[in-house]
């Protein structure tokens, strides 16, 4: 048990910067470039953490606060969810409730520290934010509820566990819908093309980047890990969701995960080198085109004998 | 002294430490000092009236003869009344302390009006909570309704003080009506108005049908369920910051604490009167959150974010009914908790809000949050403090929130998990609403904290005169804001609390297989270990910041892009903030933008107004209130008569009344 915790601890505190690496180079790739090393993230993380910070004259505790709270809430949602089949350490009936509460947790604090800055590009990046962020809470759970229903648990660690092979067999197509929906999820969450630009703050993206525009030295490197950390949670779940192995071939099982996450990092990074941003006004109705997916995967739930 | 005993006690000192505190309204100190005393005495008892019989679950009759016809003094404080009494207690305190200095300089007649009603609204919801017998309860009510029409009132010299007071007045008396053709019937049914005889099983009722709407419409208006909620936004703007707390803390639970005492005297209900109660719950919940959205007005917004909790509320509800009638007592005990837990923690967050606004008001001069901002380095205390109302309110962990929230959902999740048909779907739908209403609540907190609190003021007059809250207000909010916290982190002994009134509701609802507390609070202990990781990991992170920070940070204005000199009104504002989801929900809320645009070269100044008027208000009662105007215009002549034929009408329609019973 012990063992299984530390392992857990281990892969999700140290993995996931390579996986943004890892889209980077894909990119790089795409444009014709060799791109920076793999392991560019973690250079950059401990390049910020030895920096000093400047802080503006308009901004308060809120502003040092933000990525303090939310770095510990997505560290703390991350110990709810199991990965490559080992349970979440702190797993419980009804845990993924509190994951989903977690992370808006992570994304009130992030907004507040924006707006306490005072700029208007930043506010304007806050209220995009909350828009997004309060539409994609629906398809979250619409997701969620599919997998619950189904395998007959509210436990995450449970129902992307021994059941979810079982599941499969008596509800494929409804499975599949909810992994595209989780996927559209995955690149609206963690700020990626077509929902946000990661590499740029210029005013037509102005989101996630620019609410980080003032942070700098170990507050940015927070930021920046926790973001990594995020990317790292969704890919885990979509993963596990789309591959689901029996649990007793651990070894099989973990290189199945890593490949899994290698394959979501380069197809995150053909997106984003592929395909245009969408116009802001667009980007509600693409959400609720994972709703509607997810929705349609209820349908199929609740309608095909046998599949509940 | 028995817990009963001890609730009429608090009541007691309520009302005589009321009437002698406005009896020596001349001096201001002593008038200040019996209102204060009375009031947190009367709550303390109160508090622990309640707790006496959550914990120790002894429930005693006191019976009084009272000369009234058909009616009878028996008061009786069980499960559901010492929890209702216990959110009483817990919030008046408080919310006492913070008025006595809020109206430390009103006028020596306000003082007095308000020491004596306050308690006695107190006193009248304290009464409501304990008593057994359905007369009593009407009368508890009716006191409580016009003690607060008066406490709205307070400063009645504004013509729209006095106009939301006529509207809160029209609307509960509304209710008030269907509250008494409900027990009329009951009592019709039972012939009694005692509720052991009421609540009895096996009897004719006349009118069964009606039974369930007239209680929706009588208690609802009072909760403020849509579409009855239209007087909260103009009430509570209207009153003293104090007395809107106390609104919406406290007093509009009564309408919910009345529906719960009346499920349980009313005939079975059906599964499709719990879907009912949840789709009205997800409607107030959704709707009330996004009215909050598009509002200028602080303390507007708060107003319709109460709707949205008593939507949550009766979501709860809902699904409990549903568990109920579907024989999962599970479904029907956790919805019942995540109800009667809101109904505690939205009384505490609330009330913090509504204070922590009271000191923004009064430190500014102003309520629209368009023209506030910076206030935090201004207030510190009141910043941090409305800040947890904040996070507590958006049901974020680990505050107490996301506890009653998760209560609901979990129950919500097991219904549609496990059981069967179209009330499992109805959960379904109840889940997506409520991770709707989730999301927009924190997009709206978000706005106000960070409109109202952070940044640069944003209006020409800057708050440098604004100062932070005196101590004793820091200390009534902070006694709330600990409350929240607590009651988050420590979520396993606030069920056990609440489990008693949960099971006495489950069980007058007909719910089956009740189950003990034992696992429920197993997963809320798991929440808590959660929480409490989570405060940890805050604490460390901020540390490790501040070892890595060993050289002083470099102080400079905020950058902007390269442009030199930004100003305080270059910021977003609020309403800029929250349009791309107004946008996004045109097609509900139709807000109207009216502007003015200046023509030719040396235009006048452009104007630009927005505003969502409540579709409640403008389409449903408008047209209805117009409508009755019409059909009661050939009575106006009646008006314009001298007095003696008024009074000889009066006189002739008594008349004819009694011949009618004589001759039946």
């Amino acid at each position: 048990m012990i063992p299984a915790a530390l392992a857990h601890l281990l892969v999700f505190l140290t993995v996931p910067p390579l996986l943004l690496g890892l889209v980077q180079r894909v990119k790089a790739i795409f444009a014709g470039r060799r791109g920076p090393p793999l392991f560019q993230v973690y250079y950059d993380l401990h390049k910020l953490l030895r920096k000093e910070a400047v802080y503006s004259r308009t901004t308060t505790w809120v502003f040092r606060a933000g990525p303090v709270v939310s770095l510990a809430a997505v560290v703390t949602g991350g110990l709810l969810v199991p990965i490559a089949g080992i349970p979440g350490p702190l797993a419980f009936s009804g845990d993924f409730i509190l994951l989903a509460y977690l992370l808006a947790m992570a994304r009130f604090f992030t907004v507040l520290a924006a707006m306490d800055t005072g700029s208007s590009f930043e506010g304007m990046g806050a209220s995009r934010e909350v828009t997004f962020g309060s539409l994609t809470e629906p398809v979250l759970f619409a997701g969620l509820l599919v997998l619950a229903v189904g395998s007959h648990s509210l436990s995450l660690s449970y129902i992307l566990g021994p059941g979810l092979h079982d599941l499969w067999v008596r509800a494929g197509p409804a499975l599949v819908l909810v992994a595209v929906s989780f996927a559209i999820l995955l690149l609206a969450e963690n700020c990626r093309i077509p929902v946000d630009d990661p590499s740029t703050h210029l005013e037509l993206t102005m989101i996630h980047e620019v609410m980080v525009l003032d942070h700098g030295g170990p507050d940015l490197a927070f930021i920046l890990y926790g973001a990594a950390l995020k990317f790292f949670l969704f890919a885990a779940i979509l993963v596990r969701l789309v591959l689901p192995v029996g649990a007793d071939q651990p070894l099989l099982e973990a290189g199945l995960f890593l490949g899994g996450l290698l394959l979501v990092s380069v197809l995150v990074g053909t997106i984003e080198s592929s395909m245009a941003r969408l116009r802001l006004m667009r980007v509600p109705a693409l959400l609720g085109g994972a709703l509607v997916l997810a929705t349609v995967a209820i349908a199929v739930l609740f309608s095909v004998p046998g599949a509940r | 002294m028995n817990a009963t005993g001890l609730v009429l006690l608090g009541i007691l000192v309520l009302l005589t430490g009321g009437a002698l505190a406005a009896g020596c309204a001349r001096v201001r100190g002593l008038c200040l000092g019996l209102f204060l005393a009375s009031s947190l005495g009367g709550c303390v008892l109160a508090a622990v009236a309640g707790l006496q019989v959550l914990l120790a679950g002894a429930v005693q009759d006191w019976v009084v003869d009272w000369n009234v016809p058909a009616g009878g003094f028996h008061a009786r404080l069980d499960a559901l009344g010492a929890w209702y009494a216990l959110v009483v207690g817990l919030i008046g305190a408080p919310i006492a302390v913070y008025a006595t200095f809020h109206f430390e300089h009103a006028s020596r007649g306000t003082l007095a009006v308000l020491a004596f009603l306050f308690n006695l609204l107190l006193g009248s919801l304290l009464l409501l909570a304990a008593a057994g017998h359905a007369l009593l309860f009407l009368a508890a009510w009716e006191v409580a309704t016009i003690s607060a029409y008066f406490l709205i009132v307070l400063f009645h010299e504004k013509e729209e003080i006095r106009r939301a007071g006529r509207i809160y007045l029209f609307a509960n008396h509304t209710g008030t009506f269907c509250l008494v053709a409900l027990i009329a019937l009951l009592g019709a049914g039972a012939g009694s108005l005692e509720f052991s005889a009421l609540s009895g099983s096996a009897r004719f009722l006349p009118a069964s049908g009606l039974l369930l709407p007239l209680a929706l419409i009588g208690f609802g208006t009072k909760a403020g369920i849509l579409p009855l909620h239209i007087w909260l936004p103009h009430a509570h703007p209207a009153a003293p910051s104090p007395i809107s707390a106390l609104l919406s803390g406290i007093v509009i639970k009564a309408g919910i604490f009345g529906l719960l005492r009346f499920l349980a005297f009313l005939p079975p209900v059906s599964v499709s009167w719990g879907v009912v109660l949840l789709v009205l719950g997800v409607l107030s919940g959704v709707l009330g959150v996004l009215y909050a959205l598009s509002q200028h007005d602080l303390k507007k917004l708060l107003a319709y974010h109460s709707v949205e909790n008593i939507g949550i509320i009766l979501i709860g509800i809902g699904v409990g009914l549903v568990g109920a009638r579907t024989g999962s007592g599970l479904v029907a005990v956790l919805g019942f908790a995540g109800a009667l837990l809101h109904l505690l923690n939205h009384a505490a967050f609330k009330s913090l809000l509504f204070l922590g606004a009271g000191r923004v008001v009064h430190a500014t001069g102003t309520g629209a949050i368009d023209h506030l901002g910076g206030l935090a380095r201004r207030m510190p205390a009141t910043a941090l403090l409305f800040l947890v109302g904040c996070v507590s309110i958006c049901a974020l962990p680990p505050f107490n929130g996301f506890v009653s929230e998760w209560s609901v959902f979990r129950a919500m999740f097991e219904q549609s998990t496990r059981g069967a048909g179209t009330a499992a779907l109805w959960s379904v739908g109840g889940i997506l609403g409520l991770a709707l209403i989730g999301g927009l609540a924190a997009a709206c907190f978000a706005k106000v904290f960070g409109a109202v609190f952070l940044g640069e003021p944003r209006a020409r007059h800057d708050h440098g005169e604004a100062r932070d809250a005196p101590g004793p207000q820091k200390v009534a909010m902070g006694f709330l804001a600990l409350l929240c916290l607590l009651i988050g982190i420590l979520p396993q002994l606030a069920i056990r609390v609440v489990w008693p009134a949960c099971v006495q509701v489950a069980q007058s609802v007909g719910a089956q297989d009740i189950p003990d507390p034992g696992p429920v609070a197993a997963w809320l202990g798991s929440v808590s270990s959660i929480g409490l990781a989570f405060l940890s990991l805050v604490l460390a992170i901020a540390l490790l910041s501040r070892l890595l920070l060993r050289r002083p940070s470099v102080h400079v204005g905020t950058w902007g892009c390269g442009y030199a000199r930004p100003s305080a009104r270059m910021q977003y504002t609020a309403s800029s903030f929250a349009d791309p989801l107004l946008r996004v929900f045109r097609g509900v809320l139709y807000p109207r933008i009216d502007s003015s645009r200046g023509r030719g070269s040396f235009s006048g100044s452009p104007a630009l107004r927005s505003r969502t008027p409540d579709a409640a208000e403008t389409w449903i009662f408008r047209p209805a209130f117009a409508l009755l105007m019409r059909a009661c215009a050939p009575a106006r002549f009646l008006q314009r008569v001298p007095v003696q034929y008024q009074v000889s009408v009066v006189v002739a329609v008594l008349t004819l009344l009694l011949l009618w019973k004589v001759t039946l």
